[in-house]
């Protein structure tokens, strides 16, 4: 926490993942979490209040990716699909998204948060594609929720631990690459808000509508990055807003490792990753009209 | 690598037995055993203000016909805590006339290395580096108020339809 002038503000960073104790505390690893969490907090010190209105939001890559994982992926976990209760359920072959956009779900990455060598019902993972160029090819799947829907298990079944029974769910839920630089998207946005990182945040799980708190946004005026913004929220819906990405960055990132999923009271470690996106209708809560 | 049945008066026939005969009727099931380590350190305004380690032991068993889950836990892995389990699920599942199919695909890739990284480090040079952390940013910047840092790992070891691993994270 910093304070300056009678004004306090706060950044923080973690990092994560399935390795050992010598990966994460080597010094100029530690130095890095330490150096961004501060930066955070000096960008958050020097804040002015977000505008509000349906407007451009860029995403930036990585961590972002966690709005994907909550409005869109779990809308194609195998459960809410097979009890009729996901916005996707009916769109199997269909397109969901705008083209250009692929989501997969991969839980063969080496030693991150989300990978897994077999699911907790002992089925090898996978890299799961769900949505490809726009079109919804797969959900993801547990054993009991495959057989019910006459496919095979993706290797998704999890349980936070033995009290727990199994449900599919996500391992590192991704977007992939697409052909366009930072830059141009910026350069695309007459106003609106570059977000950065997200804090807390609400999601309705099966409908996909959510409201995200930003933890670092910038406001962009006529293709530029502007001032940093306090007190933006992003609201909208999954399925919706996948309709709405205009352009896909070239700049994939995961996030660093610090993603727990709640779903039914069972909590898992997941990793998420995106490049940075446009997305060209957004309502954005501030408090500056 | 744990031994799920070194402490117990259950055997691996023993729960073998027990699984089989309780899903021979059923659809799909399996008897889930996880041994589970966690650690955590918190760091807040220098000083430890939080430190907690659970060490947990259990078993899930689950069985499966259509779309009924019967499922039973227990932290006691004994041969009369399987047969309790064993029963409650057949009590709850007594009309099933699924066929069992065990089959899963095996596979050789590992993603991440079996280590344990909780014994990796003592608990003091796990608090010696909060303390380089803490010292570090506030020599950073002069309108530091507060800082906090926190360890947190997870190590789970499971057996499931014979196959072993262990989960870090």
């Amino acid at each position: 926490m910093l304070e300056k002038n009678g004004r306090k503000e706060t950044g923080g960073y973690g990092i994560g993942g399935r390795q050992s104790y010598e990966s994460y505390l080597r010094e100029d690893n530690w130095k890095n979490v330490c150096d961004e969490a501060l930066r955070i907090a000096s960008v958050n010190l020097e804040s002015k209040p977000a505008p509000a209105g349906e407007m451009k939001v860029v995403l930036g890559p990585g961590w972002p990716a966690i709005l994907i994982h909550e409005a869109v992926g779990h809308g194609l976990e195998g459960d809410f699909n097979r009890k009729k209760t996901s916005a996707f359920h009916n769109l199997m072959g269909q397109k969901v998204a705008s083209e250009g956009v692929t989501i997969v779900d991969d839980g063969t990455i080496d030693n991150k948060r989300g990978s897994l060598t077999i699911d907790d019902e002992g089925t090898p993972t996978e890299k799961t594609i769900l949505i490809e160029n726009g079109i919804l090819k797969n959900f993801m799947q547990d054993r009991l929720n495959a057989r019910l829907m006459k496919t095979r298990s993706t290797g998704s079944g999890r349980r936070e631990n033995y009290r727990h029974i199994v449900l599919p769910r996500m391992r590192n839920t991704m977007m992939l690459n697409g052909k366009h630089t930072q830059e141009e998207m910026i350069k695309a946005v007459d106003r609106g808000i570059f977000a950065v990182s997200f804090g807390g945040g609400q999601v309705d799980i099966t409908s996909g509508k959510f409201v995200f708190n930003c933890t670092e946004a910038y406001e962009i005026n006529n293709g530029k990055i502007g001032a940093p913004i306090k007190g933006a929220t992003l609201i909208g819906d999954g399925p919706s807003i996948l309709k709405e990405v205009s352009m896909v960055g070239n700049d994939m990132m995961l996030d660093p490792g610090i993603g727990t999923c709640g779903k039914a009271g069972q909590g898992v470690p997941v990793g998420v990753a995106q490049p940075s996106i446009l997305i060209d209708k957004m309502t954005v809560g501030g408090t500056k009209l | 690598m744990s031994n799920f049945f070194e402490k117990s008066d259950l055997s691996r026939s023993d729960a073998e037995n027990i699984v089989s005969e309780t899903l021979q009727k059923c659809d799909d099931g399996e008897l889930y055993l996880e041994n589970s380590k966690s650690e955590s350190i918190l760091l807040d305004d220098n000083k430890i203000k939080n430190s907690s380690y659970s060490s947990d032991l259990g078993f899930g068993f689950r069985a499966i016909s259509d779309e009924i889950v019967a499922y039973s836990h227990s932290n006691e892995i004994s041969k009369n805590s399987l047969k309790q389990s064993s029963e409650s699920l057949k009590s709850t599942l007594k009309s099933t006339k699924g066929i069992y199919n065990h089959s899963i695909p095996k596979s050789n890739k590992k993603y991440y290395d079996n280590i344990n990284p909780i014994e990796q480090k003592t608990l003091n040079e796990k608090i010696e580096i909060l303390n380089k952390v803490n010292k570090y940013l506030r020599s950073k910047d002069n309108n530091i108020k507060a800082s906090n840092s926190k360890f947190s790992w997870r190590t789970k070891v499971y057996r499931n339809n014979q196959i072993w691993r262990r989960n870090t994270n």
